[in-house]
């Protein structure tokens, strides 16, 4: 846009006064033929006609304030026009080498080649608290980052991975996140829907299951019919079975155990503890059934039934085992009317044995 | 290592002077104590027979029979610090 004025400390404007002469009249001021009111802010910005004729600055004065008065009085009828020049500044503009305004903005559009920039640090609570709001969406091209919490605040919304979004992430309201594919841990190539990759030698790819007063729960199910459950409980205690949840779970089918070059094996494979010479220490609770127990130190065994109304009964055991309270024994016994089985070292010395019960628990 | 100190038995028996439990024995406090250690989970039980008196909490008893059994533990736990461990030859030291 052209600006008509003078000066780099502003722009000018341009305003024409038309007066007609009345015989020998000097001073032209006030209202015009167009009823606009001379107004003069700065004399040597005017430029004053008579009859079309422009007059030199000698043939006239603005010695008078909003006034121009020729040197020599006009004819009756002489046509006056007064051109007159002014100045105003932007008092408050931006300049196109950048500033900071007070206020808002409000456009259309806009385009910046360099950084978007807000210093204000109102956190935001909804789509329309923030410091950087819009009512659309927002597209990032690169990285963005995230100082503080992330909320997606729409039920059902989707976080979405991947040039062709084919991986999601979707909140169910009110019941938890759904992923739509295989989950890698430790692994950049999941080949199972929850795979977990412990990457380092000798260690174990864990999962961690934390119930309160209870253990953890792993439910399996056919379709929409659970089928087997594996749980644990605060005790130490394991159970697998078809349903019924802690304290109830039942097998009702078959626990199988496949192996094609050994024998399949049920077995205690820590130490059960070290006994002190004549510690003892009940190694089941209400439970019947076979007991075996090696002592490690010494690379034997006993097997022994056990039976509610009997102490236990030696199946096979050689002379260091005995079935009762004996001294310079490995004893392995009950009482009668006695769900419970100790075992008591009373060979001499501290031993080390391992064990495992197999039966029924009451 | 860490040892953490378990109850596993806490009651009145009649006990020969083998230890072996008799009908005709003394009457005597049973208390078995399981020693843990927190890093392997393994662990030393041992059991003792204490006099029984009235002047006895519960807690004298068990700190009779831990203190009975301490050094115990201190062995059971020298006997198995080493185990697993590397024997590096040219520095004549377990690593």
């Amino acid at each position: 846009m052209p600006y008509i004025g003078k000066g780099a400390n502003g722009f000018g404007i341009r305003e024409r006064y038309r007066y007609s002469a009345s015989g020998s009249q000097t001073a032209f001021t006030g209202s015009d033929l167009d009823s606009k009111t001379l107004q003069i802010d700065n004399g040597s910005l005017v430029d004053v006609y008579l009859n079309g004729v422009l007059l030199d600055t000698a043939d006239y004065n603005t010695s008078t304030a909003n006034t121009v008065t020729l040197t020599t009085g006009a004819t009756a009828s002489d046509e006056v026009m007064i051109v007159v020049y002014d100045v105003f500044s932007l008092s408050d503009a931006l300049p196109k080498s950048g500033g900071t305004l007070s206020g808002g903005l409000v456009g259309t559009t806009g385009t910046f080649s360099g950084v978007l920039k807000t210093d204000d640090t109102t956190d935001a609570t909804s789509t329309t608290d923030g410091s950087l709001q819009t009512d659309g969406g927002l597209s990032v091209a690169k990285d963005a980052v995230i100082g503080d919490d992330l909320s997606l605040k729409s039920d059902s919304a989707i976080l979405n991975f991947g040039a062709d979004n084919d991986v999601t992430l979707t909140h169910i309201a009110d019941t938890g996140l759904a992923l739509n594919t295989k989950l890698g841990i430790g692994t950049a190539s999941p080949s199972a829907q929850l795979h977990i990759d412990q990457g380092s030698s000798n260690s174990y790819a864990t999962m961690r299951l934390e119930g309160n007063n209870r253990g953890g729960q792993i439910d399996l199910y056919q379709g929409s019919t659970i089928t087997n459950q594996i749980l644990g409980d605060q005790s130490g205690n394991l159970y697998i079975g078809s349903s019924g949840g802690y304290g109830q779970v039942a097998l009702d089918s078959q626990v199988e155990f496949s192996s094609s070059n050994k024998c399949p094996a049920i077995k205690s494979a820590t130490f059960l503890t070290q006994l002190a010479d004549d510690a003892q220490r009940s190694i089941t609770a209400n439970a019947q059934g076979l007991i075996i127990v090696t002592s490690y130190n010494h690379g034997i065994t006993f097997i022994g039934r056990h039976e509610y109304a009997n102490n236990v009964q030696v199946i096979s055991a050689n002379g260091t085992w005995a079935n009762s309270d004996t001294d310079g024994k490995l004893c392995v016994f009950s009482g009668t009317n006695d769900y419970s089985i100790t075992l008591k070292n009373r060979y001499g010395s501290a031993l080390d044995f391992k064990a495992i019960f197999i039966g029924t628990y009451q | 290592m860490t040892i953490n100190v378990k109850v596993l038995s806490f009651q009145d028996e009649k006990i020969d002077d083998n230890n072996t439990l008799s009908d005709s024995g003394t009457l005597k406090k049973n208390v078995t104590l399981e020693a843990i250690e927190t890093d392997t989970n393994e662990s030393y039980t041992a059991t003792k027979w204490l006099t029984i008196s009235n002047s006895k909490t519960d807690d004298d008893y068990v700190k009779e029979a831990y203190d009975a059994i301490k050094d115990d533990i201190t062995v059971w736990q020298n006997s198995k610090k080493n185990i697993g461990k590397t024997f590096n030859p040219n520095t004549g030291k377990i690593e």
